[in-house]
């Protein structure tokens, strides 16, 4: 089960079914810094695809293993973090599919990164150092 | 809360499946879409028409799951059409390219009617 700490925070396991939860706490926060429906639907589901990512990359499905969420607003920005303890991976250093391979060859998977660089304005992650054992994935949207 | 029963419906008629889904197609719901279309496969279906009239929501993983079969029910002279998709659903497909590989039809009988071509 997801846990609600607070109004901004959601502490989630390591299980698909999770995505549901997370999708909602998004979506109810995106709606209340006053996003439009567009840039909403984009957010909730750049952070579905970094989770699902989490879920199985990081956590490996294991139901001890938790990531955080936190959503913060700005004037203009409406920013989540997701925070894990995984081995540090930086979707910036991924390199883009080249999609007219990926359909010659009837691929499936392996898009969720590209999806969230599509769709968000900005994507920063901090690995984790001596000071702070977790990594985060900074995703913003920025409302005009 | 997301309402998530994905197959809402499902018919057959001659050689045409009809699976109607709905709610939200994501990791944790794709696998259950994608042994459904997997166990038609094993019995000779071919032909598909996914309606997604009732579809709220797609992420990558929902995209995988058509992608794992349209090779092979291309190949046997199949294909999986789909139709009625709300404008935020065809957005994600429309995002990575996926329009132009799949034939996504505005209605039910335009599915049915390239079938019968």
């Amino acid at each position: 089960m997801t846990k609600l700490f607070g109004n901004n925070e959601l502490k989630a396991k390591g299980d698909y079914s999770e995505l549901s939860e997370i999708r909602d706490f998004i979506r109810s926060r995106a709606f209340a810094s006053g996003l439009d429906t567009e840039k909403i639907d984009k957010i909730i589901l750049a952070v579905d695809e970094a989770c699902s990512n989490l879920i199985h990359y990081s956590m490996k499905f294991n139901h001890r293993e938790n990531i955080t969420i936190e959503c913060f607003n700005k004037k203009d920005t409406f920013t989540v973090i997701i925070k894990d303890n995984g081995t540090p991976f930086d979707p910036n250093k991924n390199p883009s599919p080249d999609m007219s391979e990926y359909f010659k060859k009837c691929k499936s998977g392996g898009l969720g990164i590209h999806i969230i660089k599509q769709i968000v304005d900005k994507i920063e992650y901090l690995p984790s150092d001596s000071s702070d054992p977790s990594n985060k994935l900074l995703l913003t949207m920025c409302s005009k | 809360m997301e309402n998530n029963k994905l197959i809402s419906n499902i018919y057959s008629g001659g050689d045409l499946t009809i699976i109607a889904i709905g709610g939200y197609l994501d990791a944790h719901t794709a696998t259950s879409l994608e042994q459904f279309i997997g166990t038609e496969i094993g019995k000779g279906n071919y032909k598909f028409i996914i309606d997604f009239a009732e579809l709220e929501y797609i992420s990558s993983a929902g995209l995988g799951v058509f992608m794992s079969h349209i090779e092979e029910v291309r190949e046997n002279g199949g294909d999986i059409k789909m139709c009625n998709m709300q404008k935020k659903v065809y957005s994600v497909f429309d995002l990575l390219g996926f329009h132009v590989l799949y034939d996504i039809c505005k209605e039910m009988s335009e599915a049915k009617e390239k079938f019968s071509n």
